[in-house]
């Protein structure tokens, strides 16, 4: 969708290191979204996810939005979604550190857009990272690695998304 | 001559003898010369005319034989315009209606960037109007779209051809051009190399992910989006909403205009009728250079409403369903079909 369906203003985002720096109780409210946006006949449906202490909201991601870029798969009635520990997700965001382009927040790529947001002490921080297919494919893995082996419907969903984009 | 001497009479007889002598020689060749050319006058007259006659003959019935063709090729123009006129139905006219329509369009489209504020709001308004008359009476009214995505909605309600239906679902075959060629899926994304198998030869395809255990775009996969529709003792709208999008990359990568044109059915899945096509909407999607620029997503449009299917849509499903060993109505066995186990950007 372009930027008019767009409610704030685009904000500047926060670094990957703030986001890492985190900790878990913080994390408790930290929701993260794997929105493809590429070439497509049939929308790919958006990949969100939180902590199981917090409700997610998809609309929080849109003043973060980088102009230009398709969004349109954030817009569609079916998220696919889930929730983790924050352990869970602390884990994550090391393990996707090890990516150059999440690590310095580039948004070069033109496959895979990973967003995550937080709102600390009444602070909006938003950060995104956007991927080529072959980055994106080891950020997914790099998430669904530090599932615990419970989190079955979180790994069934990243599995299924890996399926569609690879 | 009584009177004459007898000198003078055989002067005058020489005299006589030698004119008649003369007379008889020059006057028989004076004769045959001048009764010859009379006769030939009269013969080549003759012949004159018969040429003439004949000429004239020739000539009525050359004309007359053209004459004839001329009035069989009327005749066979004429046949030809009545077998063209003969199907023409309201819709048939409301079809012609929207090919211009879709053409102003076009050109319109072309010169959109340079139009003012105001009067791209009028050619959106005119885009809108458009599309609710394509879909005005048919199943598919209440259909909308806003830039690059579509919302379909088929009310079994409103359709002249449903028959009762458990299960009613959309198939939709997309067809992906670039600057107006048709392109091999494969070929345009390189991602899509496993549709090029259930391809026809004018690369139009079942739209699908290589996961898909059916060809349904709201069947029972996990990633389908919409609702399927009723028609039996119950009625229920089937929906679906679509959002395509072209990056310009891989095959459109120097692209002035992308299109991806769509055929949408609605199709019964499961009940008494299944099997069965319902109505159908063609629409597409186009992206430009200039949208790309202008950091716009593109525009999906409906452009037409069909009753049947057309001949390549039918064939990009046959292809599906052969490769996949799919068929419809038929009770679903665990797995559904065999995946492509190779990688898809291979």
């Amino acid at each position: 969708m372009s930027q008019d369906t767009i409610a704030e203003p685009p904000q500047v985002l926060s670094s990957f290191e703030e986001f890492k720096a985190m900790d878990l109780s913080e994390l408790r409210t930290l929701q993260a979204k794997l929105t493809y946006i590429g070439t497509q006949t049939k929308p790919i449906p958006t990949v969100a996810f939180t902590s199981y202490f917090h409700v997610l909201d998809m609309d929080r991601f849109k003043p973060f939005r980088l102009a230009g870029v398709h969004y349109g798969n954030d817009e569609l009635p079916i998220i696919l979604n889930f929730t983790v520990t924050p352990q869970e997700l602390e884990k994550m965001i090391m393990a996707s550190s090890n990516i150059p382009t999440v690590k310095k927040g580039q948004r070069n790529g033109d496959f895979l857009s990973f967003m995550m947001y937080n709102e600390v002490d009444g602070d909006k921080k938003g950060f995104e990272a956007i991927l080529n297919h072959d980055e994106a494919k080891i950020l997914i893995e790099a998430i669904m690695n530090q599932l615990k082996p419970e989190s079955g419907l979180a790994r069934q969903i990243l599995e299924n998304h890996k399926e569609l984009l690879f | 001559m009584d009177e004459t001497s007898s000198e003078d009479r055989e002067r005058l007889q020489k005299g006589f003898d030698d004119f008649w002598n003369t007379f008889e020689l020059v006057g028989e060749k004076a004769k045959v010369i001048k009764t010859v050319p009379k006769e030939q006058k009269k013969r080549e007259k003759r012949e004159e005319i018969e040429r003439e006659e004949v000429e004239k003959l020739e000539k009525t019935e050359l004309e007359e034989e053209l004459e004839k063709k001329k009035l069989e090729e009327l005749e066979r123009k004429e046949l030809e315009r009545k077998e063209l006129e003969e199907p023409k139905t309201e819709l048939s006219k409301k079809e012609s209606l929207i090919v211009v329509i879709n053409k102003i369009y076009e050109i319109l489209r072309e010169v959109e960037d340079k139009l003012c504020e105001d009067q791209k709001k009028k050619f959106e308004k005119l885009r809108k109007k458009i599309e609710e008359a394509i879909v005005r009476d048919t199943p598919f009214q209440g259909t909308m779209t806003k830039e690059n995505r579509i919302d379909i909605v088929f009310d079994p309600k409103k359709s002249k051809k449903v028959t009762p239906c458990d299960k009613i679902v959309f198939i939709q075959v997309v067809q992906n051009l670039v600057d107006g060629n048709p392109m091999k899926p494969g070929d345009f994304c390189l991602g899509w190399k496993y549709r090029d198998k259930v391809s026809t030869r004018d690369s139009r395809y079942v739209d699908f992910f290589k996961l898909e255990k059916d060809p349904y775009y709201n069947g029972d996969d996990s990633q389908d989006i919409g609702t399927s529709g009723e028609s039996d003792s119950k009625k229920k709208n089937a929906t679906m909403d679509d959002t395509p999008f072209d990056s310009f990359t891989d095959g459109s990568k120097n692209a002035n205009t992308v299109t991806f044109k769509f055929e949408t059915f609605a199709f019964c899945a499961k009940g008494k009728d299944c099997g069965k096509y319902f109505e159908g909407i063609n629409w597409e999607y186009t992206r430009t250079k200039d949208d790309v620029k202008n950091g716009k997503e593109g525009i999906s449009r409906i452009t037409g409403a069909r009753d049947e299917p057309s001949k390549g849509f039918k064939e990009a499903v046959k292809k599906w369903m052969d490769k996949y060993k799919f068929k419809p109505c038929e009770k679903k066995k665990k797995g559904g079909h065999k995946r492509d186990k190779k990688k898809s950007r291979e």
